[in-house]
């Protein structure tokens, strides 16, 4: 379970941290590295959702 | 000097874009994904910032702290995804430590950033108020000095410097100036020590044969400046009459020079300064409110050093250092003359503390300066009468005995006003003054003699 948590946390804070840099790029007008870290931020949700999908069994 | 961050983290696009917001923030980021890369890193370079995870491949972000010399490095941050009692503990148990959870916040991750950046601050070498060449001091006062610098360095707003005489409003602009990275000169003109006839050709020019005497086209400081920094010193003492003219050249950006026709432009930033009240000048008509406004779109008003904390002993090691360096010496300040630094007022700030720095460098003997006995440093205290400054080794009846004397010589001998201050009752002051009294001390010279 612990584990389970451990990289749904790492995920999501993965998708966090690379959409401020998205919004940030964007403001900046930078599209184009704009696009590469969205792929970072698709990649972490694509894992987040996996994760979902597994969860751990429930511990008695 | 830019802050520097290390980013350990084995999540390498978490690890990616925190960098690129911690550049963003004005951190140089170094990334790196192993604590044995980490320590590779630290033991090369210092950083001012760590943010490190807590589980990583070859170990923990806690074998860092306990494998670091923290000392040498700034602020430290552990993250992890696994949060658990015993970690944070272990954590907090340590010094300069944040413990963070992720998912981190953007919004949280950037205030970590800033407190850190604040940090560094604090631990630049020498005390550079914020890496900012010339501008020693890490106190409360010149940190939000430096920071405004910051914030407006690449503007062309007018500046107006107010502060004492020697708080070093010279420094201050020329430090502007540096991180302004405008193309042109630094030129400082004190409008003071120039005779008030002519000023007027110093700051604007003269055209050959305008004047008896004007043998030949002179270029003022307006124009020497182009394209940098102009800095009018002592503002406030010059003449009205040309204060219209000077209102008038920085409202249109150009000059005419004194007997000329040609309007010449003049793109310079102005820094102005007095060591006067600039509301009081204006009251006493030394000073045109419709300049003021002008020259003030920021004024920045320099504390007096007695208000600087320890930046009198950073300063003055600085002194220390750049006469070692002329001098090829290796003295330096004793503890015991830190203290007298410490106690001082300094009513001449800067320029008298540098005065009573090289005196001392070249009258006492020794490498160890101590400020000794009888020098100007030495004989006045900072202290006043409402507050006490004791010395290290100062013995505890000594200091009782101050705290007393003191504390009923500022309650106008009101016993039982000092006794709830000192927060013990009137008998026991009743009893210290015996005991004083019966001591060596006068008992005519204690407050309660004549209570």
């Amino acid at each position: 379970m612990s584990l389970w948590i451990h990289e749904l946390r790492n995920a999501i804070n993965a998708a966090c941290t690379n959409t401020a840099v998205v919004k940030m790029l964007l403001e900046q007008g930078e599209t184009e590295r704009a696009r590469q870290f969205n792929a970072a931020v698709l990649s972490a949700c694509e894992k987040a959702r996996m994760l979902m999908e597994n969860p751990p069994e429930k511990e008695p | 000097m830019q802050p520097t961050v290390l980013i350990v983290d084995d999540d390498r696009s978490f690890a990616c874009a925190a960098g690129v917001l911690a550049a963003a923030e004005g951190f140089k980021a170094r990334l790196s994904h192993s604590v044995q890369h980490a320590m590779q890193l630290l033991a090369a370079e210092r950083m001012d910032f760590i943010l490190a995870d807590l589980h990583l491949p070859d170990g923990s972000g806690m074998d860092l702290l306990e494998n670091l010399d923290l000392s040498r490095h700034g602020h430290i941050a552990l993250i992890t995804g696994n949060p658990s009692i015993e970690s944070a503990v272990r954590a907090v148990s340590a010094p300069i430590v944040e413990y963070l959870l992720k998912p981190l916040r953007p919004e949280q991750f950037k205030e970590v950033l800033r407190r850190a950046s604040t940090h560094a601050w604090r631990t630049t070498p020498e005390g550079h108020a914020s890496g900012i060449e010339g501008l020693v001091g890490s106190s409360e006062p010149m940190r939000a000095i430096a920071d405004t610098l910051h914030r407006i360095a690449g503007t062309d707003v007018s500046v107006l410097l107010t502060g004492e005489s020697g708080t070093g409003k010279e420094v201050v602009a020329r430090a502007l100036h540096d991180l302004s990275g405008r193309k042109g000169p630094f030129v400082a003109i004190n409008c003071g020590a120039v005779p008030s006839e002519l000023l007027a050709s110093q700051l604007f020019g003269h055209e050959r044969g305008s004047f008896t005497g004007a043998h030949s086209r002179h270029i003022g400081v307006f124009e020497q400046a182009a394209h940098g920094t102009l800095m009018l010193d002592e503002i406030t003492e010059m003449p009205i009459a040309l204060q219209v003219y000077l209102l008038r050249a920085l409202e249109s950006g150009s000059v005419t020079r004194v007997g000329g026709l040609e309007l010449v432009e003049t793109p310079v930033r102005i820094v102005a300064a007095t060591n006067r009240d600039p509301h009081a000048a204006i009251a006493t008509g030394a000073l045109r409110e419709d300049l003021y406004y002008r020259l003030a779109d920021i004024s920045i008003a320099l504390p007096p050093l007695c208000h600087r904390g320890e930046d009198v002993v950073q300063i003055a090691r600085l002194f220390v250092k750049r006469l070692n360096e002329r001098y090829a010496g290796r003295k330096f300040i004793s503890p015991a003359g830190e203290q007298a630094l410490l106690r001082h007022r300094w009513p001449g700030n800067v320029r008298e503390l540098r005065s009573a720095v090289q005196r001392a460098y070249l009258v006492e003997p020794g490498d160890e300066l101590r400020l000794l006995p009888g020098s100007p440093v030495a004989a006045t205290s900072r202290e006043s009468e409402a507050e006490i400054v004791f010395s290290v080794g100062t013995s505890l009846a000594e200091i009782e005995r101050q705290a007393l004397l003191k504390t009923l010589g500022h309650f106008h001998n009101d016993k039982p006003a000092a006794a709830r201050a000192l927060g013990i009752s009137v008998r026991t002051i009743h009893n210290h003054l015996a005991r004083l009294a019966s001591a060596d001390t006068d008992p005519a010279t204690l407050p309660g003699a004549a209570a």
